[in-house]
């Protein structure tokens, strides 16, 4: 429902100031330049000034009821019209009646009868078409309120599926080396179990709190590296090197989590040998980065086709901070594969806790 | 003897398939592979009987390898997750094992087996429906002189047909599929590929011009200066995706 212009106190307060102040001078005016009497000036004045005010606050209900479009706006100028013929005639008879010994003043009546039905006419077609504005803003204002909670919706949405994009393959490749472990090795499986609930418990909590401290960061992605290090055993290296004053800084959960899982798998993609992969955390600028770096095959790459990976951190980023340039991949000379994350840092983000 | 492959990126799950195997002592276990093109070499070489093929894999996925495979032997699918797999299998009735996997479900599966060995038309129906899934067709795996190539359809500049097989003029060079123009009619991108014509299919992307030769006879040049002929319907269908 939208809100009428004439329920909002300060526009009642105004336009009840302007009524009063009109009145008055509509009664100077008649007294001095017509010279009437006070009595005969005030009542005119009043009567004719309240009818047209009731008749401008009629209108601006009915608009509240019904809002004409653009074809049927000239309809509210016939209703505006048919108005001002009830109001001046009443206000006619009204005088006549009050005032019928005054033959000058009937006189003076019938001269100005044009004049005044002009004036009110005006008068009403304003009230209208400013009514017409105001409820069009209103409504104008609504829609763009709900489309913006629609996006932000629709962003969140979109959001928690890429957050959760990459799961069920890890997941259930997991599960199945934690239940070979089981029986070939039994404490070797404990620990990889405890290592799996603790980075599932990790993920479950980084739905709800979207920014995550560097520290804890790396505590998660360190649980990953060891899940994947037991997943392909001797195949997989791991380096990580976190600058001591990067700790405390913060950077959006589980985007580099699919980037550290891209690189293992396209790392692992260039060879049945063993890969390093090198993960380097700095800050440059007031820019957090974050620096991944994989062995690749240059073949493999031009034909990899899906990475879907990189494609889903790019949106997050994007949706994020309108930002498309804060991931960046380069090629370095032995077939290095680095991709690197820059995470903008404001100061009030900086405290999560 | 059945003569058995494991193919697994990961060891584990190749681990937990050999612990199962030793309750089978007619199985013996040839090879081990962690990726589609160590699995290739093997089987070329071993020719086994059978093979436990994982999807994911690194290189090529276990789909992409079985393609290339002439004689194939029976296939016991494992995935980790992958709902388009999965469907294909349940539809074309092929053995699959869900990781973790289960011993009852591992030994339904031998049980089954022997009735298995010499009957492949399964697994084709599986990779025809396989070459469907978003993650695979945007990539076409062939193999020349030996050796595995990997070619992004948009690298595809057209196809034509040759006998059983299907010519593939591309970037790098001409390759061969053994498959049908059909196949390649529904597993290409239809916005990006069109059949012009009982013999060929072109990438939209390679389209120059389009000249009319005699009385409703059309042909279309390439960017790689090659004029193909364009048939009544492959033109009908050729200006409708040029948005002529």
């Amino acid at each position: 429902m939208t809100t009428r212009p004439l329920s909002i106190p300060q526009i009642q307060k105004i336009s009840f100031s302007f009524a009063v102040a009109w009145i008055i001078l509509c009664a100077i005016g008649l007294h001095y330049v017509i010279n009437f009497s006070w009595i005969i000036a005030f009542t005119d004045s009043t009567v004719s000034n309240v009818l047209l005010a009731a008749a401008c606050i009629g209108i601006s209900n009915m608009l509240g009821y019904y809002q004409p479009k653009n074809e049927r706006i000239l309809y509210v100028l016939i209703v505006s019209l048919a108005l001002t013929f009830v109001i001046i005639f009443t206000a006619k008879y009204l005088m006549f009646y009050l005032f019928a010994d005054f033959k000058e003043y009937k006189e003076f009546y019938n001269f100005s009868f044009v004049f005044r039905g002009l004036i009110s006419f005006m008068c009403l077609g304003w009230c209208a078409l400013a009514n017409i504005l105001w409820y069009r803003l209103e409504e104008q204002t609504e829609t763009h309120e709900r489309l913006t909670a629609a996006k932000s919706l629709a962003k969140e949405a979109e959001l928690n599926k890429l957050r959760h994009q990459l799961q069920p393959h890890f997941l259930f490749n997991s599960l199945n080396s934690v239940f070979a472990l089981t029986m070939i090795n039994p404490k070797e499986a404990g620990v990889m179990i405890t290592k799996l609930a603790s980075f599932l418990r990790g993920t479950l909590k980084r739905d709800d709190e979207l920014w995550v401290t560097v520290e804890e960061e790396m505590e998660y992605i360190q649980l990953y590296l060891d899940i994947e290090k037991v997943r392909f055993s001797h195949r997989l290296n791991i380096e990580v090197n976190v600058a001591e004053d990067t700790l405390n800084l913060s950077l959006p959960g589980t985007l580099l989590q699919p980037i550290v899982e891209n690189a293992i798998k396209f790392g692992l993609y260039n060879t049945s040998a063993g890969i390093t992969i090198k993960v380097d955390v700095t800050l440059a600028n007031h820019v957090l980065s974050l620096r991944v770096q994989n062995p690749f095959d240059p073949e493999m790459k031009a034909a990899s086709g899906t990475g879907f990976g990189l494609s889903a951190i790019k949106r997050r980023l994007y949706l994020l901070f309108a930002n498309p340039h804060l991931l960046q991949t380069e090629i370095e000379a032995n077939n290095l594969y680095i991709t690197t994350l820059k995470i903008p840092q404001k100061n009030d983000q900086n405290d999560t806790h | 003897m059945i003569r058995t492959i494991l193919i697994d990126d990961e060891p584990l799950a190749r681990d937990i398939i050999k612990f199962y195997l030793n309750d089978h002592p007619e199985i013996e276990i040839v090879a081990e592979c962690c990726d589609g093109f160590e699995g290739l070499k093997a089987i070329t070489l071993h020719k086994p009987d059978l093979i436990f093929l994982d999807i994911q894999m690194p290189k090529i996925s276990g789909f992409e390898m079985l393609e290339l495979v002439d004689d194939k032997p029976a296939v016991i699918f494992t995935t980790a997750f992958d709902e388009y797999a999965i469907k294909a299998f349940e539809v074309n009735a092929v053995d699959y094992l869900l990781k973790p996997i289960d011993k009852g479900r591992f030994e339904a599966a031998m049980k089954k087996l022997p009735g298995r060995l010499n009957h492949q038309e399964n697994t084709e129906a599986v990779l025809d429906a396989a070459a469907l899934s978003p993650a695979q067709n945007n990539r076409v795996v062939v193999k020349k002189d030996g050796v595995i190539k990997i070619i992004p359809t948009a690298d595809i500049n057209y196809l034509e047909a040759d006998d059983d097989y299907v010519k593939m003029n591309t970037v790098d060079g001409v390759f061969y599929k053994n498959k049908t123009m059909v196949y390649f009619e529904q597993t290409l991108d239809v916005n990006q590929f069109i059949r012009i014509h009982r013999s060929y299919i072109i990438n939209l992307a390679q389209v120059t011009k389009i000249e009319l030769k005699e009385k409703d006879s059309y042909v279309v040049l390439l960017k790689s200066d090659i004029w193909l002929p364009v048939s009544k319907t492959g033109y009908v269908k050729l200006k409708a995706a040029l948005g002529l």
